[in-house]
């Protein structure tokens, strides 16, 4: 991240904050669509993040540090958005259907995460999208959400565990004698 | 060997499935919106404040005082029409307070953050109730926000029905004897967070893209005025988690923390204060500005305590074990509302 850009953002200058809207916006706005797995929300919290950035941009002292204190507002926006959001969401964006160069095995594995991915807490979400997806350090992932790395290594931990889990159970064929089956309507 | 070795590059690829440009509107409504939002400039410093500046401060509130009891003289002789909003209560008493949170999943240690809200009103432990709850169709209701006068309590809804804001009348006793819903645009995807008007009279709500919303208690929706609430007023929606002082109802207080502890800071530069060894978020402050509330994380249940912030800075436990789901759903700044009781 350049510098230059933060530090005259940092002092009001309105087209350098627009230069690293589109520097880091991108990052941003596919990192909270990787968290709250809902293209609206993510909208709305990449965009208060944003304004968040801009008003508190006075007070972040080492422009070196900007990108990882980015993120952590915008984790925070995301927790808070999810927290608002509804119980179900009208998804508008074009799922992703198989194509002829997907392998039926893929899409599967697709669903699969999705699935496992959405049953995890924020938290946990976010802990894996920094590290996995943005490909941060554990180290750096601590930092930018003001966690301890212990905090970060058993959030990981739990999280991997609790989407094999939920992948494995996924994977089981279902029994053809439920006792906990739901009786017809 | 590493375990998820086999599940890490699966995950990795498909996160990165949804990479995408910052979309044209989200940008552009970005830097539309920051053109009216001021960069903060102030913030208040952990060190002692020096005596020098005191005594400048000093100088700036004797001359203020001074301009105060000048525009009092002005008004009182009625030369200066205060058109616009109804004048605050000279004393007031704090009454029920009221919070959002969400419940735990019926599965412990899984979060699903689409499952509902409910809105509880307490004094303390004992008389703590669920004013509304998410029912049965796991809805939305957060954000209460008590009137300026205390008789109604305004909150957001996301129902199957839409997004709306609601207002409660409420009894003394905290029973419920009218209620208003006001639809807002239904293109918003989250629960509206309604701020009241300084006469009581209108609720503004920060909607989709960032847009401040007023509503008349007749669902119309109107030009903003003054005494409506504005952008600013919604600070806490855009960053809950923002470590900046909050100032008391009556102007003369900021409480922040530092130093491992909560502290009180006098306006008028005096020194200041370290309000006990509580911890815990801040949630707000008391409508007499002699206490503040902390909340406190309990794993998938959480605690809300009204701290004196005058020695010997007695605690009151205002609910505790209310189950949650997961630390970050216990209530933010805007999820309490302390009700105000003129006297």
């Amino acid at each position: 991240m350049d510098k230059e850009l933060v530090i005259r953002a940092r002092e009001g200058d309105r087209a350098a904050f627009a230069d690293l809207v589109s520097a880091i916006g991108r990052r941003l706005q596919s990192s909270a669509d990787a968290i709250l797995r809902d293209r609206a929300l993510a909208e709305d919290a990449t965009q208060q993040a944003l304004i968040a950035i801009w008003r508190d941009l006075p007070t972040l002292r080492d422009p070196a540090a900007f990108e990882a204190w980015a993120f952590r507002v915008l984790v925070r926006t995301c927790y808070a958005e999810g927290k608002r959001a509804r119980r179900w969401t009208l998804d508008f964006s074009v799922p992703h259907l198989p194509t002829a160069s997907d392998d039926i095995g893929a899409v599967v594995i697709r669903d699969q995460l999705e699935r496992a991915f959405c049953r995890l807490t924020l938290e946990q979400r976010a802990v894996i999208v920094l590290h996995h997806y943005l490909d941060m350090s554990r180290a750096n992932v601590a930092v930018a959400l003001g966690i301890p790395l212990g905090t970060v290594n058993s959030r990981l931990l739990l999280a991997m565990s609790a989407m094999r889990a939920a992948i494995e159970a996924d994977a089981r064929p279902p029994s053809t004698t439920n006792a906990l089956e739901e009786p017809s309507r | 060997m590493n375990r998820d070795a086999d599940l890490i590059p699966l995950l990795r690829d498909w996160l990165a499935d949804g990479d995408r440009d910052v979309p044209g509107p989200v940008r552009i409504a970005v830097l539309e919106t920051i053109a009216a939002v001021p960069q903060r400039r102030h913030r208040w410093l952990a060190s002692r404040p020096n005596p020098l500046a005191g005594q400048r401060q000093l100088r700036v509130i004797a001359l203020v005082a001074v301009l105060i009891a000048l525009l009092a003289l002005l008004a009182a002789a009625s030369l200066v029409p205060f058109a616009g909003s109804s004048p605050k209560p000279a004393h007031v008493k704090n009454g029920w307070i009221a919070f959002s949170t969400q419940p735990h999943d019926t599965q412990v240690g899984v979060s699903d953050v689409r499952r509902g809200g409910d809105i509880y009103i307490a004094h303390d432990r004992d008389d703590l109730r669920v004013l509304v709850s998410r029912g049965p169709e796991m809805d939305t209701n957060v954000c209460p926000a008590f009137s300026p006068d205390g008789t109604r309590l305004a909150y957001g809804e996301l129902t199957d029905a839409g997004p709306a804001l609601v207002i409660l009348d409420l009894d003394p006793d905290g029973t419920v004897t009218g209620r208003t819903r006001l639809p807002v645009d239904a293109t918003n995807t989250a629960a509206p967070c309604p701020r009241w008007s300084d006469d009581g009279t209108r609720i503004g709500s920060l909607e989709r893209r960032n847009l401040v919303v007023i509503h008349g208690l007749d669902g119309s929706i109107l030009e903003a005025v003054d005494g409506d609430p504005t952008f600013a007023d919604f600070a806490w929606d855009i960053d809950p988690w923002d470590s900046g002082p909050l100032i008391s109802p009556s102007g003369e207080l900021g409480v922040m923390w530092r130093d491992g502890g909560y502290f009180t800071h006098p306006l008028d530069g005096s020194t200041d204060r370290r309000i006990g060894t509580q911890s815990g978020a801040l949630a707000g402050w008391s409508p007499d500005s002699s206490r503040i509330l902390l909340m406190h994380d309990g794993g998938m249940a959480m605690a809300l305590d009204a701290l004196s912030v005058e020695p010997p800075f007695e605690k009151t436990v205002i609910a505790d074990g209310v189950p949650v789901n997961g630390a970050r759903s216990w209530p933010g700044r805007r999820d309490v509302s302390w009700q105000a009781l003129s006297e």
